[in-house]
């Protein structure tokens, strides 16, 4: 590679790696805003799962806890992002919600299957086009899953997927512009000119003089060959001459 | 002058040194940018998280203060309640977004408080809800924690850690191929022309590839026309001569003529059979590809089980399936890749980017274990189809290592920085993504010839037992430590590690430092053991292990980089994951089995050593 080439490298990796820099960052932290979101309705949630439960080991059925209605609403409450509260029976129908229009209706079929989907530890997580909705399981004192209680959650009200990427970017763009210049510069330093010895054997064989520089590797074997076609070229002419003579005398 | 002075006639150490110089700058340039520039420009976007964790301490607050303002309700004095302190302390454990919480009396007494107050972000930073009937109760003040905050600038750090080091290697390597087509093998050429032509040989030799070198060779190549062109005049003047020389009294002085002349060759001494260079940077791609999902395949493994006692299993299985899935392909490679090179170059990759990108829709374990086999089938498959083929990178130790260590210090940086930004079921989709791409752009070109499939470079006994020790080492602190135990879900730090990693393996190559295999081996075994025995930092210990893995595999040239030692490699993966099965049964971990057992195969290798040592000067006597 050319020293040109080197240098526009290194201006191409500088650029690239700094702006793949800010893009991780402001993932990064979009993702914290969103575990701090996370655990605001985590908490809300628990809250309001371990509340249920103490009802529920009191031996009522779920359907008949009364103490259910101003729980969700309390949840509801107390965390902005939360646009309705639910509790559900294990077969899907809505027993409770803030949306009074939802009770007996059944509960949609993404969170059905992220209830079915569910890795090992309890709560799980549904993902629609306009919310996200996190539930938990109501459980009994013999560990047994009489329901479930969900928060539905505005998808607009969380960290939008890189929605920090376009400020983070135009505010240092001019940054990242300047790192390269700078490394472009240093790279002028440190990549070594690396062509001197190639235009020196090219210009000592179009002359075929021997190379100034006739240092190892390319100035010498340009030099000896060189001098060893020059030497080459003087016995063919003598061979060439006295051939020539023998030529004319036959 | 001794002949490790002389000048490399390629000018290969002048290439590596501007490669070298040129990783260096840019992972310094960039590090430092992101660091002490970039970095502290990005803080000011925390606002967006102080305003969340007081969302979180506010929701706390209101809570904590509706459950005792219930238990006022209930007649009990806010001074005399019992078991306060206790319930603190369990919300504070269930939420790490909160550093302090503290209940006052209407004189802003503290009555009762738990937590650290290390964590908070400022004696000034707290949130009050009131505990209020009829009048002031007294107060709930919950202190927000900065372990959120300190956790996102820690990740940005890391991230910057290991994008400087992954764009640094990137780029140095760039530079190295294309320094290595060029400009060294061209020069190489020219000068072994040269020299050819200072023997007296003056045969056409084919002018170099574009480059720099193209003008120079041209010109060198027109040095000798001249004299074929003189000498064949002369030929047919001597024929010429010859035939009119019908008493042959002329023969003595045309030898005598001609006799100078016998000192030079006009033609090639030699056949010459021109190997084909370059499409290495397919089976880095490809690689570097399939190394990003390193940091992920155990944890997402590890995610299915969550804390099922068979965890260990599942870990096991996913790298056993991997590399069994390798040692197939490998076969494979070797049965069938010279004949159908494109076809299979399509057809693998395209099966591995298959099964990498369904892990985003994957639930079941075991399907995931079943994608893992096929994709180290097909990976492997492809990739040893284009470099077990005569004359393909593994012909060349430096060559061979720009890609197979490239691929492992870039390729886990880049999926672990992909999983950071978008998740990780989203960086399986990329890699799926960009594997299908790579898998396509080994279509593009003229149709590959049939090329002869190159016998398995074989490596002694001490050289197998050390390259097997290095691998397992690797294998057992990147996949099982870092990967699955250390840092789950933490991809930036993983990132980091991984980049690291890479970087070390690659010092031996920077610096042509080559001690022994078993130096190297013995180096990673000592680095793991101190790891977990002695407490070595993490740091340190992904360095040393890395530098061991590089200096095992420096030392085997060529042969580190063959078909044999890709064998070995996949075997020592398949080991790794007995030892974590292992774990399953004897109730211990998987890492403190794999320890001794790397530490075994560096004793083997180093009797072996001795042995053959032994055996060598045995010969010598005799």
């Amino acid at each position: 590679m050319g020293r040109i080439g080197g240098l526009a490298l290194v201006l191409f990796a500088t650029l690239a790696a700094l702006t793949a820099f800010v893009v991780v960052a402001a993932r990064t932290v979009e993702q914290g805003d969103r575990a701090l979101g996370g655990a605001e309705l985590d908490f809300v949630l628990g809250e309001t799962e371990q509340t249920i439960e103490r009802n529920l080991q009191l031996g009522l059925p779920l359907a008949e806890l009364q103490q259910v209605e101003p729980l969700l609403e309390r949840a509801l409450a107390h965390a902005q992002s939360v646009i309705a509260a639910d509790v559900f029976s294990q077969n899907g129908t809505t027993l409770f919600s803030t949306d009074r229009g939802a009770v007996g209706e059944p509960v949609p079929e993404a969170w059905r299957e992220a209830i079915a989907n569910r890795r090992t530890h309890q709560s799980w997580q549904a993902e629609e086009p306009q919310t996200m909705t996190i539930g938990r399981p109501l459980a009994n004192d013999f560990n047994h899953v009489e329901g479930w209680v969900a928060l539905i959650v505005d998808r607009a009200s969380l960290a939008a997927p890189l929605s920090l990427l376009g400020p983070l970017l135009a505010q240092n763009g001019v940054i990242i512009a300047l790192a390269g210049l700078a490394a472009l510069i240093l790279g002028a330093v440190l990549i070594p000119r690396r062509d001197a010895a190639i235009l020196a054997a090219h210009a000592a064989i179009l002359a075929k003089e021997p190379p100034r520089d006739a240092r190892e590797p390319i100035g010498a074997s340009a030099g000896v060959a060189i001098a060893r076609v020059r030497e080459a070229e003087a016995v063919l002419d003598t061979a060439a001459g006295e051939l020539q003579r023998l030529d004319e005398e036959v | 002058m001794k002949k490790s002075d002389r000048p490399h006639l390629s000018g290969a150490a002048g290439s590596t040194r501007a490669a070298v110089a040129t990783a260096l700058l840019i992972m310094a340039v960039v590090l430092a940018t992101a660091l002490f520039v970039l970095l502290p420009r990005i803080e000011r976007s925390f606002e967006a998280l102080d305003t969340r964790s007081d969302h979180v301490a506010t929701s706390i607050a209101e809570s904590v203060a509706a459950d005792v303002h219930r238990a006022i309700g209930l007649g009990i004095p806010l001074d005399a309640m019992r078991g306060v302190e206790p319930y603190l302390d369990n919300i504070l454990s269930a939420n790490p977004s909160v550093a302090e919480i503290r209940v006052l009396d209407p004189t802003e007494r503290t009555l009762y408080a738990a937590g650290e107050p290390g964590l908070v972000y400022g004696a000034h930073r707290e949130v009050r809800a009131a505990i209020s009937g009829e009048s002031l109760d007294g107060t709930i003040v919950v202190v927000p924690s900065r372990q959120m905050l300190q956790r996102v600038h820690d990740h940005i750090v890391e991230a910057a850690i290991a994008i400087a080091i992954a764009a640094g290697i990137a780029a140095g390597v760039f530079y190295r191929i294309v320094a290595l087509e060029r400009r060294d093998l061209p020069q190489a050429r020219f000068v072994v022309g040269g020299r050819a032509v200072s023997h007296g040989v003056f045969a056409d030799f084919s002018a170099p590839r574009p480059g720099p070198f193209q003008p120079l060779g041209q010109a060198a190549a027109r040095l000798t026309v001249g004299l074929r062109r003189g000498q064949r005049r002369l030929q047919s003047v001597v024929d010429e001569v010859r035939a009119l020389d019908v008493t042959h009294t002329l023969h003595e002085r045309i030898g005598a003529a001609l006799a100078p002349l016998s000192a030079y060759r006009f033609d090639r001494p030699f056949k010459v059979r021109r190997l084909e260079v370059g499409f290495v940077w397919w089976p880095l791609l490809l690689l570097t590809m399939a190394m990003a999902t390193r940091p992920l395949a155990t944890n997402f493994a590890e995610d299915r089980v969550g804390d099922d006692p068979i965890l260990p299993l599942v870990i096991a299985a996913t790298m056993a399936a991997s590399g069994l899935g390798g040692l197939f392909g490998l076969l494979a490679a070797r049965l069938l890749g010279g004949r159908l090179s494109k076809l299979v170059t399509l057809v693998a990759t395209l099966a591995a980017a298959i099964a990498i990108g369904s892990t985003f829709i994957l639930r079941d374990v075991t399907i995931f274990i079943a994608t893992n086999a096929v994709a180290g089938f097909g990976v492997w498959f492809a990739a040893f189809t284009v470099l077990l083929a005569e004359g393909a990178g593994a012909r060349r130790p430096w060559r061979a290592a720009l890609v197979f260590l490239a691929a492992a210090a870039i390729g886990p940086a880049f999926g672990g920085l992909i999983a950071e930004s978008v998740g990780r079921r989203f960086a399986f989709l990329t890699i799926g993504v960009l594997l299908a791409i790579v898998a396509l752009a080994s279509t593009a070109g003229a149709p590959r010839r049939v090329r002869r499939v190159r016998t398995l470079f074989t490596l002694g006994p001490s050289e197998t037992f050390a390259l097997a020790a290095a691998a397992m080492t690797i294998f057992t602190w990147s996949d099982l430590y870092v990967s699955a135990a250390a840092f789950t879900e933490n991809y930036a730090t993983m990132a980091m590690h991984f980049a690291i990693l890479g970087a070390a393996s690659f010092v031996p190559v920077a610096t042509g430092a080559r001690p022994p295999a078993l130096f190297g081996a013995a180096l990673a075994a000592a680095a793991l053991a101190a790891a977990f025995l002695i407490d070595l930092p993490a740091i340190v210990a992904t360095v040393s292990i890395g530098l061991g893995f590089g200096f095992t595999i420096h030392a085997l040239g060529a042969r580190g980089f063959g078909g044999t030692a890709a064998a070995i490699i996949l075997a020592a993966l398949v080991l790794t994951a007995l030892c974590e099965g292992f774990g399953y049964p004897l109730a211990f971990a998987g890492i403190m089995i794999a320890i001794p057992v790397a530490g075994l195969l560096v004793l083997l290798s180093l009797l072996t050593a001795l042995a053959s040592g032994r055996a060598r000067r045995t010969r010598g006597h005799r």
